[in-house]
């Protein structure tokens, strides 16, 4: 029975040889696939010879799942910080050039110089301007943010439109993986691409799994909500189509329960429209407020109201008293005031509802002087500001202007940490699950040698028979 | 006598060689044969009995022949999921197109037009049905046996009866006051953490169930259910009918397990009654967090992708979404003395007078040895030792010729003293 | 034996991620290298990004005080300069006064000293300076004098005559004026004529200028006056002498009444120099003050800026090092990947 079984094990050992070198094959060609991971072939020997019972795929969960956590962690501030660059660089100007503030500081030099020579008027001309670029600076701010807002609420709608066609992948990916794992089949091919999915999944939400019988794996979102069990829960978002001061956006519903603010791309996305935005036009709203108050009119006798004077509002005359949504937005120059609407700048200096200038004087400046007071004096702004509440115009606007910095700095430093784990951690899982070329290499001269044996064995046991049959014969 | 004698002792020993040259001849031709067992011939010597202590008659040889029906033949892998080897001392028992049993170690099934099981050889694999329950077999007896038949399954969908889930409830949330708990099924009604589980009706079709945890009181969660697709769309409440069940859990402030509620009985819609075990749920301070494993039985409706034989001898039909379905157990036959039983054509066997009877069992159960799917048992013939025994064989077979030629030789001599 | 196992594919991408890393890094020293400022303000300074901000705008509003600390400067200089003017006009009056109250003197010289006196001051106070009347209080575009002329009677004259019609019921060239004596002529001036030079009848008769001055924001938080109006006291004294010398020694009033005219504008004209001479030390105050002030707003610009530079400057030449230094490690880092896709296993097989 030796020579018989010999030939046959000699076979097996043929056998399993080209089988473990189409493995090696598929390693290599995959070698810089991120998406990948490692098989090999298990071998066991019985009293038949040597075969492979299964091919064994190196996959890391642990560090699939700090992957997925960093991969989350980095999407969210990426967005973060790209929408707090873009909405600082809409607001604010590069190096903060076009800012309020900025607008604010060469308003108050207009004024100051209009003060010295207050009989110029080609100097009220400049004054006025000066306010208008400033009012530009104001409704370009807001129309900014509105569009930014609008332009996220777009982006969210494609994102939830993105993870429902992954969920649904993912579906796809998920059966295969159970249906090959239940049969005993080789599962690897689906396992890969169901990791590969669960990455793209987690850049938009931060995903924790659960596998069940039969490799059934079960997605939660960090706080808990079901995000794919035996089906894809539904992802469901309402875009808003037009957005100003006020309007709020609606929320992004994970199997019917809102996303909260957490890590990765959605939240993020959500925070900087529904957030960050929304604050950064409190304040210029609250900026335009400043304005507005700071150059209105009051009743030398004492007697009429207080009216919207260089600055007027929607609103108007009224001052407004408090955080008015939308300021920002409607507020312009009074047309009395502008040359360019038939107006006269020299009002500034004389008054326009209340004649603080009767003799029409040319150097009066009183009222230029208490204008540049004003916006010296300390004001009350609405603490939904997220800045100091109590400090003059000009300091809260740069005041705004250090809220959005900080926050980026610290958002620009927390991305460059989670951008070097997450380059650490895609490291690491390559390492632990991707393909070394010169191993596989190495493996394969290996198996060539193991090859060549066998076939040695062969042709061998064919010599022994000869002599053999020769006897016989 | 005794030239005579010679002589019929050479022819013995002749066709002694001879018997032994055909079941060599046999054993070559069926080195390749699946299941095959080889055959040897045994010598047993022939002696007159002696007139007296001077002289001496020649006997002669007896054969037997003998097949190593117990030697286990080397497994080979092939790739068809229905070729099956037995590693052990059982056999299949098969049956042939006249309905008689048989046993044999030939497992290269395949299937015929009607889904039957069938060797090589053309002998039906015989099998228990799991048609009326988990079968047993009879031991010594070849009744309750059938055809092994896996062709047209229908699809089938298993409705939902019993499921787990766990998971910890946040022990600092805030209380929902009554009125907009998820019960009241009010617009805007308040929970503290929501999930959902999928379970099958009876036709297989997925009932996505909304759960919602509330907490209603310290250490009491008050958790309803609802069927999702009668939520309004979005926002879930409220739903168009009435919460499919709510219980109140509460849990011991000691250590934060369940004390009390832990098992929630529903009628899924369309479907059975589903018992959701949530035995293992915890209010420990910190956040929401789903434990492992939500375990939901049932199954939706799907076709047959494949069958899987078992090592204990159960043979499954695998449906599309993985899960498997008993259909057959094929039971293994063994008998006192295997080598003795009657070899038949086709790689059977029968039950013989010296065999012993058959007794019936199932694979890994005692000796019977168990089912190796996608393998075959190969021929326990070795080519090498035929071959000598060949050249054995034949020698022996002209060193009788020379008997036989020496004492026809010696006949001549003895005829020529005459003339 | 357990080894570290590194995939291809990590190798390939640590590279990739330290490369990117450095390579944007140049970027922002290079920027940094040529600017002399940090290549992004607002990440590196975070929270003080709006000190900042701040810091620029009150330099450029410091910057803009100073400029108009000098106009106001040049206009206080005129200011100063066209008073002296004043006192030296108003000397030269006082001398041509004294001889006349001693009686020496022509009448028509006398006369002729007032008058030259009322135009010199009319021309003094009448002085623009960028366009800006600068006696004129805030009423900068309107002559703040009017010219006091006989014929045809200005305003002033009219008034003043009036005055005299009302005290004695006939007019100073009246022949019955004669008959006034020094007494009854000393109570006209000091009672009826001084009210023709002060408050509403000076308002209205003499003077478009405004009590009220410019007022200017020295520094940023300071205010001050910083112009004279043709409605300070000196002024008016000075006009109703000369007014008055002008005109009555244009009269028939006896000898005796002139030399109590001529004592009487003496007196006033030395109680105007003194007038202008406060109006001048006040004067030379708040040009002291403004110049100290844009001494102080200077230092404050430089202080800023030092500040400013402090945080958001950068060492140029430490950001050339860095540059450097990058570049040589993104070279070793170039070198490194030649190496490595050298270093296979495929070369050998």
């Amino acid at each position: 029975m030796s020579l018989s079984s010999a030939l046959s094990i000699a076979q097996s050992a043929l056998l399993a040889t080209s089988r473990r070198t189409s493995v090696v094959t598929q390693n290599v060609t995959n070698a810089d696939n991120a998406d990948y991971a490692r098989r090999s072939a298990v071998l066991i020997s019985d009293q038949s010879g040597v075969r492979v019972s299964e091919i064994y795929r190196a996959a890391n969960d642990s560090l699939l799942r700090q992957y997925l956590n960093a991969n989350s962690a980095w999407e969210g501030q990426q967005t973060m910080l790209a929408g707090l660059n873009s909405l600082s660089l809409a607001v604010n100007g590069q190096s903060n050039a076009t800012s309020p503030a900025a607008a604010i500081g060469d308003m108050q030099e207009a004024l100051q110089l209009y003060a010295a020579a207050p009989s110029s008027s080609s100097l009220a001309d400049g004054v006025v301007n000066a306010a208008r670029v400033l009012v530009q600076t104001l409704n370009n701010g807001t129309n900014q943010i509105q569009a930014y807002r609008s332009e996220l609420d777009l982006e969210i709608s494609r994102s939830v439109v993105d993870l429902n066609s992954l969920l649904a992948d993912f579906h796809a990916a998920n059966k295969a993986v159970v249906k090959a794992t239940a049969i005993g089949g080789d599962a690897t091919d689906a396992l890969d691409k169901r990791d590969a999915i669960l990455k793209e999944i987690s850049q938009y939400i931060p995903v924790s799994t659960q596998t069940r019988d039969n490799n059934d794996m079960v997605i939660t979102t960090a706080d808990g909500v079901t995000l794919y069990e035996t089906s894809p829960r539904n992802v469901s978002f309402e875009p808003t189509s037009f957005y100003a001061a006020g309007v709020e956006g609606n929320s992004v519903y994970i199997d019917g329960v809102p996303v909260k603010t957490g890590t990765g791309k959605l939240a993020a996305m959500v925070e900087l429209r529904d957030e960050v935005a929304v604050t950064m036009q409190t304040q210029l709203d609250e900026i335009a407020r400043g304005l507005v108050t700071a150059f209105a009119e009051s009743d030398p006798a004492g007697i009429g109201p207080d009216v919207a004077g260089l600055f007027t509002w929607s609103g108007a005359p009224a001052i407004p008293g408090a955080l008015e949504g939308g300021l920002a937005n409607s507020i312009k120059i009074n047309a009395a005031y502008d040359p360019d609407a038939g107006g006269n700048p020299v009002l500034l200096r004389d008054g326009n509802t209340y004649d603080a200038n009767p003799d029409d004087n040319a150097a009066f400046t009183d009222l230029l002087v208490s204008f540049g007071n004003n916006l010296d004096a300390s004001m009350t702004f609405d603490p939904s500001t997220g800045v100091n509440t109590s400090s003059n115009l000009g300091s809260f606007a740069t005041n705004t202007i250090s809220w959005i910095e900080a926050l980026r700095q610290t958002t620009s430093n927390s991305e460059g940490n989670s951008s070097a784990l997450l380059a650490r951690v895609t490291e690491t899982l390559s390492s632990a699950t991707g393909v070394n070329v010169d191993d596989q290499m190495a493996l394969l001269l290996e198996l060539e040698q193991a090859y060549e044996a066998s076939a040695r064995l062969i042709s061998t046991i064919d010599e022994m028979m000869s002599i053999l049959l020769e006897m016989a014969g | 006598m005794s030239l005579y004698g010679m002589m019929r002792t050479g022819v013995s020993g002749m066709q002694g060689q001879s018997n032994r040259l055909g079941t060599v001849a046999d054993n070559i031709a069926n080195s390749s044969t699946t299941g095959y067992k080889r055959s040897s011939v045994e010598f047993s010597s022939l002696i007159v009995p002696q007139a007296g202590s001077g002289s001496y008659s020649s006997g002669g040889v007896a054969t037997t022949v003998r097949t190593s029906i117990s030697q286990q033949g080397n497994i080979q892998y092939t790739t068809s999921a229905t070729d099956l080897a037995i590693s052990g001392e059982g056999f299949f028992t098969v049956q042939d197109a006249s309905g008689q049993t048989f046993l044999t170690r030939a497992g290269s099934f395949v299937l015929d037009d009607q889904g039957r099981l069938v060797n090589a050889a053309g002998f039906y694999l015989q099998g228990y049905s799991f048609a009326n329950g988990t079968p047993s077999a009879a031991a010594n007896s070849f009744a309750g046996l059938e055809a092994v038949k896996i062709a047209n399954l229908p699809m089938t969908a298993t409705p939902s009866t019993e499921g787990s889930y766990s998971a910890n409830l946040p022990a600092a949330a805030d209380i929902v006051a009554a009125g907009s708990l998820p019960s009241d099924n009010v617009a805007g009604s308040t929970y503290t953490n929501k999930t959902s589980l999928v379970v099958y009706d009876n036709l297989g079709g997925e009932v996505l169930l909304d759960i919602y945890f509330t907490k209603t009181a310290a250490n009491t969660w008050e958790v309803a259910v609802y069927n999702q697709a009668d939520g309004t769309a979005g926002t879930g409440f409220p739903y168009s009918s009435p919460a499919l069940a709510t219980q109140s859990l509460t849990f011991d402030p000691a250590n934060g397990q369940l004390a009390g509620g832990g098992t929630i009985s529903l009628a899924v819609p369309g479907g059975a009654t589903f018992q959701l075990d949530m035995s293992e749920m915890t209010q420990l301070a910190t956040d929401f967090t789903p434990g492992s494993d939500p375990k939901v039985n049932g199954n939706a409706a799907s076709s047959v992708a494949g069958y899987e034989i078992a090592a204990d001898g159960t043979l499954y039909a695998q449906y599309d979404n993985g899960t498997l379905a008993a259909l057959y157990r094929i039971p293994l036959a063994t008998v006192t003395s295997p080598d003795q039983l009657n070899v038949l054509s086709g790689n059977v066997f029968s039950q013989s007078a010296l065999s012993g009877d058959v007794t019936l069992g199932f694979p890994q159960e005692g000796a019977f040895g168990k089912i190796t799917s996608g393998a075959l048992e190969a021929s326990n013939v070795d080519i090498g030792e035929e071959l000598t025994a060949m050249i054995e064989s034949q020698r022996n077979y002209t060193a009788n010729s020379k008997v036989f030629q020496t004492g026809s030789e010696l006949l001549d001599v003895l005829v020529n003293l005459k003339r | 034996m357990k080894v570290s196992y590194v995939s291809s594919n990590a190798i390939n991408q640590a590279l990739r991620y330290s490369l990117m890393r450095m390579q944007s890094q140049i970027i922002s020293g290079k920027t940094e290298m040529t600017t002399g400022k940090v290549a992004d303000t607002g990440l590196a300074l975070g929270a003080r990004t709006g000190k900042a901000v701040s810091l620029h705008r009150d330099i450029d509003r410091l910057k803009g005080i100073i400029d108009t600390n000098a106009l106001v400067s040049s206009r206080l200089s005129a200011t100063q300069d066209s008073l002296s003017d004043l006192r030296t006009a108003g000397e030269a009056f006082l001398s041509a006064l004294t001889v006349a109250a001693s009686g020496s003197a022509e009448k028509s010289t006398s006369r002729e000293a007032g008058k030259v006196m009322l135009e010199t001051m009319t021309g003094i106070v009448n002085s623009s300076f960028n366009g800006e009347y600068i006696f004129a209080g805030v009423n900068t575009d309107v002559k703040p004098l009017n010219e006091y002329t006989d014929s045809p009677p200005s305003a002033s004259k009219a008034a003043f005559d009036a005055a005299f019609m009302a005290e004695f019921g006939f007019s100073q060239t009246d022949p019955a004026a004669q008959g006034l004596s020094a007494a009854q002529l000393k109570t006209f001036l000091e009672g009826t004529a001084a009210t023709a030079f002060t408050g509403a009848q000076w308002q209205a008769n003499w003077s478009n200028a405004t009590d009220q001055g410019i007022t200017s924001r020295i520094t940023l938080s300071e205010t001050t006056e910083t112009s004279v109006s043709a409605n300070e006291q000196g002024i008016q004294k000075l006009a109703m002498a000369a007014a008055v010398v002008a005109d009555l020694f244009n009269s028939n009033l006896n000898e005796d009444a002139l030399r109590q005219v001529a004592e009487f504008a003496t007196s006033l004209v030395g109680e105007a120099l003194g007038d202008i001479a406060t109006t001048q030390g006040r004067i030379g105050f708040v040009e002291q003050r403004v110049t100290q002030a844009s001494e102080r707003l200077s230092l404050q610009v430089d202080l800023f800026s030092e500040t400013l530079l402090g945080m958001e400057g950068v060492d140029p030449y430490e950001a050339a090092t860095r540059v450097e230094e990058l570049m040589g490690q993104i070279e070793t880092a170039y070198t490194l990947t030649a190496r490595l896709n050298q270093l296979s296993l495929l070369r050998f097989l």
